[in-house]
């Protein structure tokens, strides 16, 4: 069964629309900042990749990018922002929304219009 | 938008969150964090008398506060700082029962040193399902 994205005042997020983004944005909704390497490593990304998803996340206002020192090494640290909080949470808010339509269409047994 | 495509991305989004919240620990550190928190507990109501039952309680507390610890630093290792959603760092439930836990160990009796035995275990099996991810992941 296809649900359209707004049947009933749905929206999806276009920022979301990568299932990449939305991960490391749930990933860093966990915490208050997180190092680059970890979310590279738990969104199994390579860095040029991951680089480009925070760099558009960044610019719609959802992620704060830092430079820290550590040691002689800099370390890029990645935090969402309230904006980016707040999307996230009706993002998936929407989604969970569109799995339970289907489902309740699903046993009333009628398609949604 | 697909239902199963919905459903799919609303976990992940869910899972990414719930592992960083709170990262699943390794056995061998989930162990260690785990015994320190039972030792120290029934340290706490060791029932000995004078300067070798204050040294024995402020063990028993260190202990604690190392069982505490230990997740956090293996977190920060991992590359994650600070909490966020449902993770509570400032229980205030679990902060009174401290109190109370120690408010009672100091005066502990025989008896009351057996009882804290047993919570410490209790203490030490629940800690241990907590960082291994198997009671209380936060969702």
């Amino acid at each position: 069964m296809s649900i359209p994205a707004s049947p009933t005042g749905i929206t999806l997020d276009d920022a979301f629309s990568s299932p990449v983004r939305l991960k490391i944005c749930g990933y860093l909704a966990g915490c208050d900042e997180a190092d680059f390497q970890a979310v590279m490593a738990y969104c199994e990304l390579t860095a040029p990749s991951l680089s480009k998803n925070i760099t558009a996340l960044n610019a719609k206002g959802y992620l704060d990018i830092r430079k820290v020192a550590s040691g002689r090494y800099t370390k890029t640290r990645l935090s969402i922002t309230d904006t980016g909080r707040a999307a996230l949470r009706s993002h998936v808010g929407s989604l969970q929304m569109i799995a339970d339509a289907a489902r309740l269409f699903s046993i009333v047994g009628q398609q949604p219009s | 938008m697909d239902e199963d495509t919905a459903r799919q991305q609303a976990a992940e989004a869910r899972d990414a969150f719930s592992h960083s919240s709170r990262p699943p620990l390794a056995l061998v550190p989930s162990l260690v964090s785990a015994l320190a928190a039972g030792v120290g507990v029934a340290l706490l109501g060791a029932s000995n008398s004078g300067w070798v039952h204050a040294a024995v309680f402020v063990v028993g507390v260190l202990l604690v506060l190392a069982a505490g610890a230990l997740p956090d630093i293996l977190r920060k290792r991992a590359g994650l700082y600070g909490y966020r959603g449902q993770v509570q760092r400032d229980n205030l439930v679990f902060l009174i029962c401290a109190v109370v836990l120690a408010v009672v160990g100091l005066n502990a009796t025989a008896t009351l040193s057996t009882i804290f035995v047993g919570i410490g275990a209790f203490v030490a099996i629940f800690y241990f399902l907590v960082l291994r991810r198997q009671f209380g992941t936060p969702r």
